[in-house]
């Protein structure tokens, strides 16, 4: 077949791609301009609260482990239903040690050390806290987060609904100033949770479950076989799971939560490549299953899809670029004229630009933090970073789909203030 | 040379944003704030409210000026005054219990260390009183009432924002409300209360469920029991004297006929009707409105629950209930 003809249906199919991501990103944009918005359960105040377990992975968080502990011993939640398990995963520095002087100070706090550092990694070391827990809700933390006195309440409340099997609470970084890269995190972490992952509640979709400031009910996870330690975005794995068996995640915008983005481009580049491998492996995984699940609406079955695919699509566009510089040097770059041209450039850019951009500036005129919508055209810098970083990840993904090796679990790097 | 000039041209226009987004980047911008302290308090106007005007008071009152955020001036009223028809001031009640039985307008908060009592046709921006406020009929409340022994509103009230009560609250019929709070609420006549039997039946987690129901009807059997948490995408309909032992969520409607008796507790995305003599143990939810008949019970005596819906509450004759009620748009009493 011919070569240029190939290039040219490609540029068509990744033109379509964009053109449904464009009009994805904006309608959610819209919706959370003009839609009607969807309360959580904020109002609800309630003296039965379920039992909960706080499960915190720590791998070296000597800097920061005190913090979240001292911050979870804060919150307003019955003692008598609360464990916090901070899980040591066989650390190197002193977290272990930090541990053992809280675990004798509080009855509340119960560690969990691991000790085998060949089974190193959070999907492991979340189900052997699983097994110890005594919850029936699990809350998760990472160990540089920071949260406020509502936290747990605000979303234990959720488990009140028998259809909700996670709750997600917002993101907010706490070292945006550190430098330009913490500055777009920053900007890209409004969009995200402000925007698109309230809008997607609004509109009944696929909210997902992050993985920390967030919980979901132990036996859901535990009946399903726990965490899958060959997967590495293991949140949204759950989102999917609990989607395909018939549960809702729900996401709390009000729980709101500080955590530190990564301030160097290269632990930003190892996290955003180990999420598009996670994230494509589940791709894989849950392509079909949510195509044929019983249980979900055909809204939350096409988001599904959008969500499933959203880590192959900067692999698609590059591609495309490729395929573009190519037909530019055979000379046959002309495949649309007149107007179409113009709509072909529109949205070719589309997805790179505009839509994020529509959702980020949308974020931060909600959350009334107007000036950082200067930074704006400077997310060009993170769109080609992040195309090249995922697309390695979604080369690892098809590695792993291949051969089914382990995968070896690589923390993103901390960062003491 | 024009197109060299053309391409410097487009290239500066290009470059116009990212030098005003670098040059913006240089700049520290200010974390979204996260408030840590916080936490859901639905007497918060009350308590706070107490602790300024306390404060306010420990320091020296000079020409009745009392300094709660601003300065503020203060009107101190007493049994039998010839009240006026306007205050424009901050009320301090400190001697007896006070009866105002002249219809008078309160423009300002009003606190007190004992009961209040207002005849009819009064309207209150807002109230504290340590112990009991009584507010007659016809009157409106601008903000919010508090009292920490027991609010009794009669009929035909604007209650603004919200009415609290550390211990008990009655509102009596055709009264308008926004949120509702008390560990004791009573809708309508008073003396036909009675105490929900109290079930020591925990609300919270039942693994079983069943899925996509429309209707619960066993009408042959009187207090048949349904033993499971539902959750279903269609409306659903409980029929008359059936017992749920679980939790219930609907994609759509949920109506409830008589003498149902839930222990858990209710979400809905459509609304909510709920039939005459209905107990529900739980907190119930609905994005839409929620319609309560007569004789209902919501919740248990020592617990809290909620009533919250995104839309519209209508609360029957004789309706009790252990908590919190809000309604985002409006709430009335039949």
């Amino acid at each position: 077949m011919d070569l240029v003809l190939i290039l040219k249906a490609y540029i068509i199919f990744s033109i379509i791609v964009i053109f449904l991501y464009t009009i994805r990103h904006l309608i959610f944009t819209y919706n959370r301009l003009y839609g009607r918005q969807k309360i959580y359960y904020n109002d609800l105040i309630d003296s039965d609260f379920p039992d909960i377990s706080v499960l915190i992975p720590m791998f070296n968080e000597e800097n920061v482990a005190s913090d979240i502990l001292d911050n979870l011993l804060k919150c307003k939640y019955n003692r008598a239903k609360i464990e916090i398990i901070p899980i040591d995963d066989f650390s190197t520095d002193n977290t272990k040690e930090i541990l053992e002087k809280y675990e004798k100070k509080y009855s509340i706090i119960k560690p969990l050390y691991r000790t085998s550092k060949k089974d190193r990694g959070k999907p492991k070391a979340l189900n052997e806290a699983m097994e110890k827990a005594s919850g029936e809700i699990i809350i998760v933390f990472d160990a540089d987060y920071k949260p406020t006195k509502k936290m747990l309440q605000r979303l234990a409340i959720a488990f009140k609904n028998p259809s909700i099997g996670a709750v997600m609470g917002r993101v907010i970084p706490d070292n945006s100033n550190t430098n330009l890269l913490t500055k777009l995190i920053d900007l890209e972490r409004t969009g995200g949770y402000q925007v698109d992952q309230q809008a997607r509640y609004n509109l009944k979709l696929m909210p997902q479950y992050g993985g920390t400031v967030g919980g979901y009910r132990k036996n859901l996870i535990i009946d399903s076989g726990g965490f899958n330690p060959k997967i590495l975005a293991e949140d949204t794995e759950i989102t999917f799971r609990l989607y395909t068996q018939g549960y809702k995640v729900i996401y709390a915008n009000d729980a709101e939560c500080y955590e530190q983005s990564p301030e160097t481009w290269k632990s930003r580049g190892i996290q955003v490549s180990r999420w598009s491998r996670g994230h494509n492996n589940i791709m894989f995984r849950y392509f079909l299953k949510v195509i044929f699940s019983k249980y979900m609406s055909f809204l939350e079955k096409l988001d599904g899809i959008f969500l499933l695919c959203i880590y192959s699509v900067p692999l698609i566009i590059s591609l495309a670029i490729t395929s573009s510089i190519l037909l530019l040097y055979f000379g046959e770059m002309s495949i649309f004229t007149g107007w179409w041209q113009l709509i072909f450039i529109g949205i070719y850019s589309g997805f790179g630009n505009f839509a994020p951009f529509y959702e980020i500036a949308n974020g931060l005129i909600i959350d009334g933090r107007t000036k950082e919508l200067f930074l704006l055209p400077l997310l060009i810098i993170n769109f080609f970073f992040y195309i090249f970083y995922i697309s390695i990840g979604f080369f690892k993904s098809i590695k792993d789909l291949i051969f089914s090796k382990n995968i070896r679990w690589h923390k993103t790097q901390r960062f003491k203030h | 040379m024009i197109i060299f000039f053309i391409s410097f041209i487009f290239f500066i226009l290009m470059l116009i944003p990212f030098a005003f987004a670098y040059k913006n980047s240089l700049k520290e911008f200010a974390t979204l704030d996260i408030n840590f302290e916080n936490v859901r308090d639905p007497r918060y106007f009350a308590k706070s409210f107490k602790n300024k005007f306390e404060n306010g008071l420990n320091n020296n009152l000079e020409n009745n000026i009392i300094k709660l955020s601003k300065k503020e001036k203060l009107a101190i009223l007493s049994e039998n005054m010839n009240y006026k028809k306007n205050y424009y001031e901050l009320i301090y009640i400190d001697s007896n219990d006070l009866i105002v039985n002249k219809p008078s307008n309160f423009y300002k908060e009003i606190y007190s260390n004992n009961s209040i009592y207002f005849t009819k046709e009064h309207i209150i921006r807002a109230a504290y009183s340590e112990k009991s406020i009584t507010l007659n009929q016809d009157s409106r409340v601008i903000r919010w009432l508090d009292a920490k022994n027991k609010v009794i509103i009669g009929n035909n009230c604007f209650l603004g924002t919200s009415i609290s009560s550390e211990n008990f609250l009655t509102i009596g019929n055709s009264c308008i409300f926004k949120r509702l709070y008390a560990p004791k609420i009573i809708i309508g006549k008073t003396n036909d209360y009675k105490s929900p039997s109290n079930l020591k039946i925990s609300p919270m987690i039942f693994k079983s469920i069943k899925r996509n129901i429309k209707i619960i009807n066993d009408q042959n059997t009187k207090g048949y029991t349904f033993e499971s948490s539902i959750m279903t995408k269609h409306s659903l309909t409980i029929s008359s004297n059936i017992i749920i032992k679980g939790s219930i969520k609907t994609e759509k409607d949920l109506i409830i006929k008589s003498n149902v008796l839930i222990h858990g507790n209710i979400f809905a995305d459509g609304n909510i009707i709920i039939g005459n003599n209905c107990k529900i143990l739980g907190t119930i939810f609905s994005y839409n409105s929620i319609t309560i008949r007569d004789f209902v019970q919501i919740g248990q005596q020592g617990k809290i629950k909620s009533i919250v819906a995104e839309e519209n509450i209508t609360l029957g004759y004789n309706f009790t209930m252990h908590g919190f009620i809000s309604a985002n748009k409006i709430g009335k009493t039949i």
